[in-house]
């Protein structure tokens, strides 16, 4: 997926949280069942309808646009996932690739040289965040665009300490002439 | 003559809305299967991927195509 340089090794890789997808997944779910549900409350509401359904063309084309109803949900859940999981922060020994695919057609790559970073801050807020532990991952860059900012990211402590530790291993050593 | 018309048009809907269907979901599935090979999926989870995504897809394609004759035969 990245080209690698020369010399160059990942260290980690790191993607949103599963939460991200399961509401994504949760969402389309309830689409799937909305419309269960209207029809069972018109039903309820209206009960001369039942003899319209009950009539076996009219359920027959029911249940075609009902089962189409959700193949394309299925096909939606899998153009989710597959932006939810090619959204992916790749550490390496030399830079930090943050790779954000929108949609199917576009995709972001920003790519930081360690050397450039200059602070990594982690933000998680609210309930859910605090207690599944995932947040936001601000990256300052001494570069044109002068924050990367990574949402959603599983374990955000675990990857700044990875990128300062990455970012340390990578500072030259300076030497200094004893006087 | 107005349930004829009517019937008639549900027939040709069914029949254009399978074809729609198709067609989307093929055009989709080489996207998605561009980007599954592409983008660094390892060979083992690109099999499991794929059997699932085709086989429930295929599942609910049977479905329709079944519950359509179902209809046509009516």
């Amino acid at each position: 997926m990245i080209k690698l340089e020369e010399g160059e090794k990942i260290i980690l890789e790191a993607r949103r949280h599963w939460f991200i997808i399961y509401t994504v997944g949760a969402f389309l779910f309830t689409l799937a069942i909305i419309p269960i549900i209207i029809l069972v409350s018109a039903l309820a509401i209206y009960p001369e309808l039942g003899d319209i359904i009950s009539q076996p063309k009219f359920s027959t084309a029911l249940m075609v646009f009902g089962a189409s109803w959700l193949l394309v949900l299925w096909i939606f859940f899998f153009i989710a996932w597959t932006d939810y999981y090619l959204d992916v922060l790749v550490l390496t020994n030399k830079r930090l690739i943050d790779v954000e695919q929108n949609g199917l057609f576009s995709r972001d790559i920003a790519t930081i040289p360690l050397k450039n970073i200059q602070d990594v801050k982690v933000e998680v807020n609210g309930v859910i965040r605090t207690m599944l532990k995932f947040g936001d991952l601000h990256v300052q860059t001494a570069g044109f665009s002068k924050e990367l900012v990574i949402k959603d990211i599983d374990a955000p402590q675990m990857v700044k300490q990875a990128i300062m530790s990455a970012y340390h291993d990578h500072k030259p050593v300076v030497h200094t002439k004893e006087v | 003559m107005e349930e004829f018309i009517t019937e008639e048009l549900v027939s040709r809907a069914i029949a254009i809305w399978f074809l729609v269907l198709a067609v989307f979901f093929v055009a989709i599935s080489i996207v998605l299967n561009f980007h599954w090979k592409q983008y660094g999926i390892t060979k083992a989870s690109l099999k499991k991927l794929r059997k699932i995504y085709i086989g429930v897809s295929l599942f609910i394609f049977l479905i329709i195509i079944v519950v359509s004759m179902i209809y046509f035969a009516i």
